[in-house]
Formats: structure tokens, C-alpha cells, sequence
């Protein structure tokens, strides 16, 4: 997944996880317990393996792939060093501090624990100190200005969409007879934004037994740029139906649920995914006075880094959420006669 | 006839003009300097030791882009101020640079803020900001 030219994304790589997941009923359970397996890289959960991906011309083969969503998305260090070992935000900041700055703020860097005030205070400490060769502060993978544990984050979102597509309470075992549901799950990519969030959305008809599991991840910028003309795409064109000439066989998703066995199943949902504060940090100062030619362009808008564990937070529906059962559509009331002529 | 002081403004003008370009060779391409506004006339305002030019920077941002960006082929104006001080050896240049501008011309504003909070009136904002760095409210 390399970057879109586009706001939002589905392509070939969250194609081919769609139908991973969607596909062959053991295999989505055997996902579901691969990424619970906190243990296990989330690039070792299996569909980066697909020859399906191959024809991606910038990673044909399954090592390029798990590469580029260890290092560009997940942050981890070029250098080779061995999942789940990554450096935190602190030391990366350290690494970039002058010698003479870091002894003193090295004896009170935040862990990955760090509390907001704790990772404010440190941060504003710090501000000050940095030399001419701090551009910006570090950034996981190539997002842009954020720091945060991406990889906790697409792991929660995806167990967390393969539960509620299976019907199963967080961190609830499979029923020994099969779940009690299959919704398909559909993905996506949506960029930019400030930080990183995965979100997990559904509807369920509890009289037909259909429904579907959306899910979004909503991420900082890769740096590259949208198109301004959505037809500029390469292969882009104004389509006037929804049917194709192609075909043969499109994936198969799961067929319509028994709605007698899962009844209490909410009708909608909608929960985001994300460090439980995304912290902003301070604002650079000015580089001074430099000699001539030698420049420091600053980082443009705010950067922020996530604070404390990968919570998944259900928003109320007066805050943009979704309520449990929506809301039924209520017909206006129809206008007599005697009020047209006023 | 050019003067002493007419000399000095020539040769600040130069030195932010070396400056700035080279400052922006990996940038943009096609680059060209100007003096800006209010001292484009002058050219550069001098006190002392301190020296101020007004510049504007024309290029097309075709290289390696802004801040990890990619290029997006746009042509693009920097507008700066950039105060000399030459009291040092080389000279010092302080370049204040409207970096807001330019993202704004690469595209890349998004229209949205963040709080710590719940803000959904600006009351809400006012009192935090009260509670925060100690400001009256309810505001007279």
C-alpha cells in the first residue's frame, strides 16, 4: 500500500485482504487467531504471501511486500532490527538531539507507558534544546508528522472487525459449532489526517441476516500528493453503470446469516481505533541565524505522537456515532389543503 | 554616483540573493529572486551591523520536495524577510520565511484544528483556555 493519488483507497493490497478475510470460513478464523497472537508480527498473519500481489510493479514479491508495511508503515528500522524491537518516540528523539542535550533528558525520557503530562512536560523540555540538524520530530514509517504504534493499530482495528463480522465479544473464543455470523468486511484507506485511527463500522439486518462490516483506515499523509483531477488517474473514467463486461468469477463473501441465533446483534456500529490521546508536540523554534545557504525548512502544521494503549472507543451518536439499532426513517407529516392556501 | 552606503545595500542585496537561492536549489527549479515589498526600491534597509532585504522566490517544485513531500510540479512563490547580521564572520542570515504561504500554494492545508477537549462552542474553548492559563472567565 504504498500511497494513493486519490483521498480514499481500496487497491490491489486491501482487495486481496478483503477476500483473505472473507473468504474460506476456517482461514477467517485462523486470522482472527493469528492477530491475537500478540506475539506474531501482523505482516506474518499470512496475505502479503498471496501471488495475488504480485503484479504490484513496486513489490512482486512477498519479502518486498513485508518490508514495506514493516518500515513504511509500522516504523520499523531499516537497520534489520528484529520485530518486535522498535525504537519509542523518546529515543528516537534522543538519537537526533546534540551530545551536550541528551545526557540530562535521556535520565527522564518517557517509555511507551508515558503519561500525557509526563510526554508533555519532556517534549517541551526538549524543544528548546534541539540543534540545527532536528528538522522535525521523528515520524513512524513515512507518516507524516506522526508518531504512534500503527502496527497496534491496524492489528485492534482488524481483530476487532473480524469480531464483530463473526458476531464475537472482544476477545471471545469461537464457538466449538461455528459463529453465530459471517458478515463480509469491506476496507479502506482514507487520507490525510493528524494521526492514525482504524475505524470499524457496520449494519446488521436483523430480518434478512445480511449486513456488512466497513472498515476505514484513517492515517496521516505519505507525502504524496492528490490528484486535483480525479479523471488524471491512470485508468480513470466516467462510469455510467454499475455492471461490467468483464468475466468469470469476482470473491465470494459470506452468504446471508441465520438472524434466529444472533438476534441481539446491534444494527449499526461505529468505533475508532487509536492511542488514547494524540498528543500535539511543541512547535520547533527558528533554526537563528545561519550562515549563507545553509537552510532548515520547518516542518509544515502541527505533529503530534500517540499517547498511552491502542483503545477502541465507541463515539456517541450525538458526536458523529452511530446509535445501536440507527434510526428509522419517520415520514413527514402530510400537509392539508387548508395550509397550502395560506 | 554610487555611494558607501549605496555599496553596502548592493552587497546585502547580493548576499540574500546567493542566499536564497541556494537555499532553494534542491527545491525548486527555474528559480527566480526578487526584492519585495515595502523595500523592493532600497533594496535593503540598513541599521549598523544589521542589514533587512525583502525577497520573493519564484520556482517550480520539481526536485526533491518540500519537507517529504512529493513534488507536485506547481510553480510556487517563498516570500521572506531576511535580516543580516554582519557583525559575524561569515555573515549570519535570520530568514523569516512565509512557510504558510507556500503550503497553502503546495496543497497541503487541511481546514481542521485539534483540542484536548470537547469544544463545541467557543464558550467551551474560552473556558478551557481560563482554566488552562489562568485567564478570567467569563471574559468582560
Amino acid at each position: 500500500m504504498p500511497g494513493m493519488p486519490y483521498h480514499l483507497e481500496k487497491g490491489a493490497w486491501l482487495s486481496v485482504l478483503e477476500d483473505y478475510l472473507n473468504g474460506d470460513p476456517s482461514r477467517t478464523a485462523t486470522v482472527l487467531a493469528l492477530l491475537r497472537d500478540q506475539d506474531l508480527p501482523v505482516t506474518d498473519t499470512g496475505f502479503l504471501e498471496s501471488p495475488a500481489l504480485d503484479g504490484d510493479p513496486e513489490y512482486r514479491t512477498a519479502d518486498a511486500r513485508q518490508e514495506h508495511l514493516q518500515r513504511d508503515w509500522f516504523g520499523w528500522p531499516a537497520d534489520g532490527t528484529a520485530w518486535p524491537t522498535r525504537p519509542t518516540f523518546a529515543e528516537e528523539v534522543l538519537a537526533l538531539l546534540p551530545d551536550a542535550a541528551r545526557p540530562a533528558l535521556a535520565a527522564t525520557a518517557p517509555g511507551v507507558d508515558a503519561t500525557v503530562p509526563e510526554m508533555r512536560a519532556w517534549t517541551s523540555a526538549v524543544a528548546p534544546l534541539v540543534g540545527a540538524d532536528f528538522d522535525g520530530w521523528p515520524a513512524t514509517g513515512f507518516w507524516h508528522q506522526y508518531f504512534g504504534d500503527v502496527e497496534g493499530i491496524v492489528r485492534e482495528t482488524l481483530i476487532r472487525a473480524l469480531e464483530v463480522s463473526l458476531g464475537l465479544d472482544h476477545g471471545q473464543e469461537l464457538p466449538a459449532d461455528g459463529p453465530v455470523r459471517r458478515l463480509p468486511i469491506e476496507l479502506f484507506w482514507k487520507c490525510p489526517q493528524s494521526w492514525f485511527e482504524g475505524w470499524v463500522t457496520w449494519r446488521y439486518d436483523r430480518s434478512e441476516g445480511t449486513g456488512q462490516v466497513t472498515v476505514l483506515f484513517t492515517t496521516p499523509g505519505s507525502g504524496k500528493p492528490i490528484l486535483e483531477a480525479a479523471l488524471e488517474g491512470e485508468g480513470a473514467f466516467e462510469p455510467r453503470t454499475s455492471t461490467t463486461p468483464k468475466t468469470g468469477p469476482g470473491p465470494a463473501g459470506p452468504a446471508p446469516s441465520d438472524p434466529t441465533i444472533n438476534a441481539d446483534q446491534a444494527a449499526k456500529g461505529m468505533w475508532v481505533v487509536t492511542h488514547r490521546q494524540n498528543l500535539q508536540l511543541p512547535v520547533l523554534p527558528s533554526a537563528g541565524g545561519l550562515p549563507s545557504g545553509q537552510w532548515l525548512v520547518p516542518p509544515f502544521g502541527p505533529a503530534y505522537v500517540g499517547v498511552g494503549p491502542v483503545v477502541c472507543v465507541q463515539p456517541s451518536e450525538p458526536d458523529g456515532g452511530a446509535a445501536a439499532l440507527g434510526r428509522i426513517y419517520v415520514e413527514p407529516p402530510t400537509s392539508t389543503g387548508a395550509d397550502d392556501a395560506d | 554616483m554610487p555611494t558607501d552606503h549605496h555599496a553596502a545595500r548592493d552587497a546585502c542585496v547580493k548576499a540574500v540573493h546567493q542566499d536564497v537561492s541556494a537555499g532553494f536549489a534542491d527545491l525548486l527549479s527555474a528559480g527566480a529572486f526578487s526584492l519585495d515589498e515595502p523595500l523592493a526600491e532600497i533594496g535593503a534597509l540598513i541599521d549598523g551591523d544589521w542589514a533587512v532585504v525583502a525577497w520573493r522566490f519564484t520556482g517550480v517544485d520539481d526536485l526533491t520536495g518540500f519537507n517529504n513531500l512529493w513534488p507536485t510540479a506547481k510553480r510556487v512563490t517563498v516570500t521572506g524577510v531576511t535580516i543580516v547580521d554582519r557583525r559575524a564572520d561569515p555573515w549570519l542570515f535570520h530568514r523569516q520565511v512565509d512557510w504558510n504561504a507556500l503550503n497553502a500554494q503546495l496543497g497541503s492545508a487541511n481546514g481542521r484544528s485539534s483540542s484536548p477537549l470537547l469544544i463545541k462552542h467557543p464558550d467551551t474553548a474560552r473556558e478551557l483556555a481560563a482554566w488552562e492559563y489562568d485567564l478570567p472567565f467569563p471574559r468582560g
